[in-house]
């Protein structure tokens, strides 16, 4: 379970700039939200932190050691990540099941294929996630909740030590918004993951987080603990 | 059918086996990850250096390889993370490797039967050397997607979500681009360097319309690679039509023929009637 910090960090993408000096600590175990408007640059967070945008300026940590060139690969190995969207062409050959394995893909290493282990924990987390009926169908044409449960099971079949969470409820119904939200409440008591949930959605932000994170045009509007949080809203 | 008693046409039959399998492997590579464009460009650039090759009255096949290296060279770069949209680049890239094949064409002294050779391919003159070459792109091509399958497979995915598992994607992907090269330059003589890209493509496409597995559709773009290049062979002998073009159209069939009965069009269609 790892700390990340984010020193004066201004991230983009080619000509844009989202995030302006930001400078963040999140501790090791921490469950964080983060939310905001669209646009506020939350998604472009989460990629500073698994290094898929690119960090312009200031330096990010994972635990004391910079990510970088030649650490990223390493630091994304043990970062479980779900991202907002994903379209893929619904004739491509990837199953389901593909799309799971392919999380421990970069863990196991070159040369190498899933084992007795990694069935295991495939078979334990799909049961969890409801997707055994969806995993040999292609994963193009599952619907957008379906495909976002199997992306969770994706991110958790690498064991990860960090969890980066990107809008996982939308498309989600009720029942398994329900289920999903006891899932991650468990996983993060039993194995003290280091979460950060991105969301729109203040409700499932204050369901599940002890620090939450306001952001808006790619800067910090407030940053403390859930309870100042629903302070601060009632007071406004 | 006597022909196939002749050393000449048992050679082509070996190429077209050997063209046919490198071909179809590379093409679920090209097709899946929708870079066609970028291959059409390589297939330009490697018979624009075949034609310097013959200039400079060195070897082709070496001048082949270097261009279809230096076009993914540039053109990797620019599909990732270019200021350009890549469409544009990579047009401009096609644009200007066809521009230099035909200005080489326009410069060749002599000799100008080994270039349109080159263009239109001339599988019925294959060489011993050009089996080598064939056997040699073919096994590495094998080994690759064998010992990466896994890594491969996240990189067709998707490439942003390869990297997050921690895969080195842009090495995959720049190695996918080189093999590529590999294949189509070592393919070039036999096919023709108009023609080329449609033995990558056509195969790959149509086993993209037949299943949803990607080793099958390794194994069926093989296939189909295969059966283009020896039916085509076929009709080029029975009716006396360039082989090249033949091994194309015949391609171009089964393609039309995997959309025509295509099982994930009979599911679109049963989905849209409700019936699925």
């Amino acid at each position: 379970m790892k700390k990340i910090k984010l020193d004066s960090i201004s991230v983009g993408y080619l000509t844009e700039t989202v995030i302006k000096n930001l400078s963040l600590e999140i501790e090791e175990g921490e469950f964080v939200g983060i939310f905001g408007p669209n646009g506020a640059g939350k998604t472009t967070l989460l990629c500073a932190i698994n290094g898929l945008a690119i960090v312009k300026k200031g330096r990010v940590f994972i635990d004391s050691e910079e990510l970088n060139i030649f650490s990223e690969n390493r630091f994304r190995r043990i970062i479980g990540y779900v991202p907002q969207h994903f379209n893929v062409d619904p004739k491509l050959p990837v199953l389901a099941e593909d799309v799971v394995y392919m999380g421990c893909y970069g863990k196991i290493g070159l040369f190498k294929f899933p084992g007795k282990k990694e069935n295991q924990l495939a078979y334990k987390i799909s049961t969890l996630l409801e997707i055994e009926p969806l995993l040999k169908k292609p994963f193009g044409q599952l619907s957008g909740g379906e495909r976002k449960r199997v992306l969770i099971a994706r991110a958790l079949m690498k064991e990860p030590e960090i969890l980066l969470l990107d809008e996982i409820f939308a498309w989600l119904d009720i029942k398994m918004m329900e289920k999903v939200l006891i899932i991650l409440k468990d996983i993060h008591k039993k194995k003290h993951l280091t979460t950060i949930l991105v969301s729109h959605d203040i409700e499932t932000v204050k369901t599940l987080c002890s620090r939450i994170i306001w952001m808006e045009n790619g800067g910090l509007i407030f940053d403390g603990k859930k309870e100042a949080f629903l302070k601060k809203i009632e007071a406004e | 059918m006597e022909l196939i008693g002749f050393r000449f046409f048992q050679m082509a039959l070996i190429s077209a086996l050997l063209a046919g399998i490198a071909c179809g492997i590379a093409g679920v590579w090209i097709v899946t990850m929708r870079i066609s464009f970028i291959g059409v460009a390589i297939s330009h650039a490697a018979f624009a250096g075949a034609l310097l090759g013959l200039i400079l009255g060195k070897s082709p096949v070496f001048f082949a390889f270097l261009f279809s290296f230096l076009a993914c060279a540039v053109l990797g770069p620019l599909s990732d993370k270019g200021q350009i949209h890549p469409d544009t680049s990579i047009g401009i890239i096609f644009s200007s490797t066809l521009g230099l094949a035909f200005l080489f064409m326009g410069i060749l002294p002599e000799a100008k039967s080994q270039a349109l050779n080159l263009l239109w391919g001339s599988i019925l003159t294959t060489t011993l050397k050009d089996i080598t070459l064939l056997i040699i792109t073919l096994i590495l091509i094998t080994i690759f997607t064998i010992l990466f399958f896994k890594e491969i497979q996240s990189v067709i995915f998707n490439r942003d979500m390869a990297k997050a598992s921690g895969i080195s994607a842009t090495i995959f992907f720049y190695l996918i681009l080189f093999l590529t090269g590999m294949t189509i330059s070592a393919t070039l003589k036999s096919v023709g360097g108009l023609l080329v890209f449609a033995l990558v493509v056509n195969p790959a496409a149509s086993a993209y319309q037949i299943t949803y597995c990607l080793k099958k559709m390794y194994i069926l773009s093989s296939l189909f690679g295969v059966l283009s290049g020896w039916c085509g062979l076929f009709f080029s002998a029975q009716f006396n039509l360039p082989a090249g073009a033949s091994i194309v159209i015949v391609s171009t069939f089964i393609f039309i023929f995997s959309v025509l009965f295509s099982p994930k069009r009979v599911r679109d269609v049963e989905e849209q009637k409700g019936l699925f």
